[in-house]
């Protein structure tokens, strides 16, 4: 196993791992409306009418 | 073994066995030819030269289940180098060659005409020149000549079954497909002789008592 | 040589000889006078070599003459070895001595080769092309052919490299088994598999083959004591191996792994969950109306919602939608809106159709709780040129001529017409872009990987014009 392969394995979990955050809380960068940016850690929600 | 003493300086000298009626005295290099009870001298030999070759009198090796010892040398010489042939001894009492040329080894046996079916022969005897190329058939494998080259013998040590004095001969190399090689000589005033056999390596042969050397590891070849 | 050395006239060796110390093994290398200049010269393989360039003045000398006759005289300048001659070094547990050294050059490459000698083994050839290292070792046996593929050679497959082409001896020094001079030119052909090289030389009649595995970085530096070469694959030999192969199998294999996670993972989401459906008729060209999807329920945690509008008998009208998804008890919205449009109509090129007709929004990270969708429909008729209207008329009273200075998209009477409209909510699904990016992302390493792989092998594969690449050794008789 080369040393490119163990970093992309890693970061292949990374992203796995990231995506499974996204699907339990229903994310995703392309939807219409809702929470589109990087705000995993920050407050996040609707806009006031 | 027949013990006598040289004829030339008076040493010690033995011969193993009546196929091999020439023996070069270890003392004072004189090839001494035994006709039944008689020793002759034949004249002074040549020492061979101070060479790099791990094979030396008394070498043992094996092929297959048939061990051999090396007990005599000819060294022959052309006009761009010149090999070693080394006499096998096995313990049936027959005997072959072992060619050493190049870094590279050769073990054969002498091959009854018989079985031989090749243009070289007829061509040798009649003092035809040979063309590199011409196929022959030995025992069923096929060779081609590979060098035509006129050679002469500048060296012996150790026992043979020819006085090697002066003598001179044309000599055929034979190359196979397979690690087969042929070797066919025509001296002057001889037969034309056959030998056949194949490239072989001196683990191949699992060689014992080579030379040493200072600075190399010797190999130590078993199995 | 054997115990022959005693005098003659002391046969019997007296007791004070026997217990003598045993004379040390000889030296291989043996110190004469070069004639020509004077220098001292070594003779590794007293006995085997037929040619020896003095390294002081360049001349060959008869190596098989008792007085080392001089046969030619330098006419070049000498050229001093990366491996000093005499060098030992150890390749593959085998002791090997430099006891030659050449220049050869393809009329496009030139590279170096150095004659190798074991007194046990006999000679070996490392070839330098200046990037890599290969030993070569002289076949025993002459390869076999391969149905027509190429040949076979100790149990592996060659297919041949390029073209014959011609290589001449450009400087030699040191010593050979064979008559080596400089403008010795042979004819060569190259057989390849990954790793190994197949030289086939002819030289006036005789025909050579050597095979030639390509050493690992290092090996021969290391061995030989010389200045490691860096690692580099601008120009790789014809039978070097692809550094990319192994990581572009366990890219792929990684990012297949990866793929097929991902694809589970987001499996395990859930199917799509319908929540909320109501119809309602919206007027084509008719005042704005607004409808209100009450009591919206999402779970604790964060969802997907998918809001979906059919509007399936719109034939060149659209209708424009806004939702606001607003919670029941703060009153925060969360805003987006969608066209359902259909127009066909006939042109020169014959008949089209354009537009969705069920358009659908999806809204990420809704929290939990109870909410309203408040939907404003406003639906319009087009009128573009060249449209034959086809909506379904319910109130063909109101057809009429009308002008229509804005080309058919500003507000008019559209005649009453209705087009019936149903919205949906769900929650939960997946989100399909996410997947793609997420794709994306994961191959994004074995494409370059791929890329590097087939840079390479192409590089190794391009034949220099006048023949192929380097590679290979010399030895004739």
């Amino acid at each position: 196993m080369s040393r490119h392969s163990l970093i992309f394995g890693v970061f292949c979990l990374g992203v796995v791992m990231l995506s499974v955050f996204a699907i339990r809380d229903g994310y995703s960068p392309f939807a219409s409306a809702g929470a589109r940016g990087p705000m995993f850690f920050g407050g996040y929600g609707p806009t006031h009418k | 073994m027949f013990r006598a003493n040289c004829p030339n300086c008076g040493a010690p000298i033995a011969f193993r066995s009546a196929d091999l009626p020439v023996k070069v005295c270890d003392y004072c290099h004189s090839a001494v030819l035994r006709t039944g009870g008689n020793l002759a001298a034949m004249g002074k030999v040549a020492d061979v030269p101070d060479d790099v070759s791990p094979l030396q009198l008394g070498v043992r090796g094996r092929v297959g289940a048939r061990s051999f010892e090396l007990i005599g040398r000819v060294r022959w010489r052309y006009a761009d180098g010149a090999w070693n042939e080394w006499l096998a001894w096995f313990d049936d009492g027959s005997t072959g060659w072992l060619g050493e040329s190049m870094g590279r080894y050769m073990l054969l046996r002498q091959v009854d005409p018989a079985h031989v079916v090749s243009d070289v022969v007829s061509l040798l005897k009649s003092g035809y020149a040979v063309m590199p190329g011409t196929k022959a058939m030995i025992d069923n494998v096929e060779y081609w000549a590979s060098d035509v080259k006129t050679v002469s013998c500048v060296a012996s040590e150790g026992e043979l079954p020819f006085n090697s004095l002066g003598l001179s001969a044309q000599s055929i190399d034979l190359m196979s497909a397979d690690e087969h090689c042929a070797s066919i000589q025509k001296a002057a005033g001889e037969d034309v002789e056959i030998y056949a056999g194949r490239y072989v390596t001196l683990a191949d042969i699992a060689a014992t008592g080579l030379r040493e050397f200072e600075g190399w590891p010797m190999p130590a070849y078993e199995a | 040589m054997s115990d022959d050395t005693l005098a003659p006239d002391n046969p019997a060796p007296t007791p004070e000889a026997l217990t003598a110390p045993p004379a040390p093994p000889p030296s291989t290398v043996k110190p004469v006078n070069c004639p020509n200049c004077g220098g001292t010269v070594e003779i590794r393989v007293a006995g085997t070599t037929v040619s020896v360039i003095c390294s002081h003045c360049g001349s060959t000398l008869d190596a098989t003459s008792p007085d080392l006759q001089v046969i030619a005289k330098a006419d070049e300048a000498l050229k001093t070895p990366e491996i000093p001659l005499g060098t030992r070094g150890v390749i593959k547990g085998r002791t090997w001595e430099v006891v030659g050294y050449q220049e050869r050059t393809d009329e496009e490459v030139t590279w170096a080769e150095y004659l190798l000698f074991n007194p046990y083994e006999g000679y070996a050839f490392l070839v330098d092309d200046g990037r890599r290292f290969n030993l070569g070792l002289l076949l025993d046996k002459l390869p076999t052919s391969n149905w027509g593929l190429g040949l076979s050679a100790d149990g592996q497959n060659f297919s041949r490299f390029g073209d014959p082409y011609p290589v001449h001896t450009v400087f030699v020094v040191g010593e050979f088994y064979w008559r080596a001079a400089v403008g010795e030119t042979v004819q060569e052909t190259d057989y390849v598999t990954p790793g190994t090289m197949l030289a086939c030389e002819d030289y006036q009649g005789e025909r050579t083959w050597t095979r030639l595995d390509m050493l690992e970085w290092g090996e021969a530096e290391t061995a030989f004591r010389i200045a490691k070469r860096r690692k580099e694959y601008s120009s790789p030999a014809p039978h070097e191996r692809s550094p990319y192969k192994s990581q572009l199998f366990e890219a792929w294999v990684i990012g297949v792994i990866a793929a097929v996670t991902l694809f589970l993972v987001s499996g395990m989401a859930g199917s799509q969950q319908r929540i909320a459906s109501t119809t309602t008729d919206a007027v084509l060209d008719g005042p704005e109306k607004t409808l209100v999807i009450k009591d919206v329920v999402l779970p604790p945690g964060r969802s997907r919602v998918e809001i979906d509008a059919d509007a399936t008998s719109l034939d060149n009208s659209w209708v424009d939608l806004d939702y606001s998804l607003t919670d029941q008890k703060t009153q925060d919205s969360i805003d987006s809106y969608g066209t359902a449009e259909f127009y066909s109509g006939t042109d020169s090129d014959g008949s089209w159709t354009e537009g969705d007709r069920k358009p659908t929004v999806d809204l990420s990270s809704i929290p939990g709780g109870r909410y309203d969708l408040v939907v404003t429909l406003s639906a319009h008729k087009w009128n573009g040129a060249g449209s034959s209207s086809s909506a379904p008329v319910t109130d063909t009273s109101l057809m009429g001529g009308h002008g229509f200075a804005d080309g058919g998209w500003g507000s008019s009477s559209g005649g009453g017409v209705t087009v019936p409209v149903t919205v949906t909510v769900d929650r939960g699904g997946v989100f399909g872009g996410n997947i793609i990016l997420g794709l994306l992302v994961i191959l994004i390493w074995p494409i370059i990987v791929l890329f590097r792989h087939l840079g390479f092998e192409k590089r190794r594969k391009a034949v220099l014009s006048s023949g192929s690449d380097d590679d290979d050794s010399g030895s004739d008789d």
